[in-house]
């Protein structure tokens, strides 16, 4: 879609086809202004917001080895807490952190690494 | 002056009449020596003569003689006056020139004292300067030192805790085991709660 070799009219004609009549003109628009090129920003802020209009947070989930399914649950149930809304948990593995977990849920981070517990230490050396 | 002057012509009167006499016996000897008395008509004659020609003389240069010693008299008192006035002009300049050497004595003096009060400031200027600066300069190395020595505490520890975190990274990575990762996600979900 962002390709700018296409035509105008193929790219409007892509749109015709099983999207909504709001979505379909948000496209056309986008299209008419060249700014497809930031239809993915548009998804996650549109995802955003409609994760704020139902009281859902997205929280990225990182860990030094696969998690298994309880401890997933148990820390969706630990950030639901923290939030005070639903928390939808997407993981991830890092084994730079050695062990532990680090959670970002939007600007809210909770570091329980072993790296940052040991740059923690490390620092403490240095100011004595 | 005058009275000089009078005792002069008259001095000379009776030195040119003291002549005459000296003449007359001069000649009465050279004619008595010659034994003859028909002579004396012409001697008394040669003296009359001269006596007239001595009256003569005396009568007619008298005055312009006077006026010539006046005249003298009076050049030389002139000029001794000139002459006094002279010597009291210059001792008058002497006395200014000694005095303005004196005074310029006193000036240089003045000069020399001023010249070494104001080299006694400048010096004690500089060295205030200079002791300021070298207090300045030892400030300086002195807060380089504490920096330096501080750069190097600070990179001492820094080494000696990049080597003791790293080997305890090492031992972890080594050792860290299943049960260390549930253990390390169980405290996990507990500090977030309790951090709540």
């Amino acid at each position: 879609m962002p390709k700018p070799c296409l035509p105008w009219g193929v790219k409007t004609g892509t749109t015709s086809s099983t999207l909504s009549q709001v979505f379909r003109s948000l496209l056309n628009l986008m299209i008419e202004k060249n700014r497809l090129r930031i239809v993915p920003d548009v998804r996650a802020y549109y995802r955003k917001l409609l994760d704020e209009m139902a009281n859902i947070s997205r929280a990225e989930v990182a860990s030094a080895t696969t998690l298994a399914e309880e401890e997933i649950a148990a820390i969706k149930v630990a950030l639901e807490k923290v939030t005070g809304g639903t928390v939808i948990v997407e993981t991830r593995v890092d084994p730079g952190l050695i062990g532990g977990v680090v959670a970002r849920v939007g600007d809210l981070v909770l570091d329980g690494s072993v790296r940052t517990q040991l740059a923690s230490i490390k620092e403490t050396l240095v100011k004595g | 002056m005058k009275r000089t002057r009078g005792k002069g012509l008259r001095g000379v009167t009776g030195a040119l009449g003291a002549g005459g006499l000296l003449v007359l016996l001069w000649a009465g000897m050279v004619w008595a020596s010659e034994g003859g008395a028909s002579k004396w008509p012409d001697f008394w004659y040669r003296v009359l003569n001269f006596v007239l020609m001595a009256g003569i003389l005396v009568f007619v240069a008298r005055k312009p003689i006077r006026e010539f010693f006046a005249k003298r008299t009076q050049t030389i008192a002139t000029t001794l006056t000139e002459l006094e006035a002279k010597k009291k002009e210059a001792e008058k300049t002497y006395q200014g020139y000694k005095q303005r050497l004196a005074e310029l004595d006193k000036e240089t003096a003045r000069i020399l004292d001023e010249y070494r009060a104001q080299g006694e400031a400048e010096k004690a200027k500089i060295i205030a300067a200079a002791e300021k600066s070298a207090a300045e300069i030892r400030a300086q190395a002195d807060r380089a030192i504490q920096q330096e020595i501080a750069g190097a505490t600070l990179a001492l520890k820094r080494e000696v805790a990049e080597l003791s975190v790293g080997a305890a990274e090492k031992v972890l990575k080594e050792r860290i085991g299943k049960e260390d990762h549930q253990r390390l996600v169980k405290d996990f979900t507990t500090k977030v709660v309790e951090a709540k």
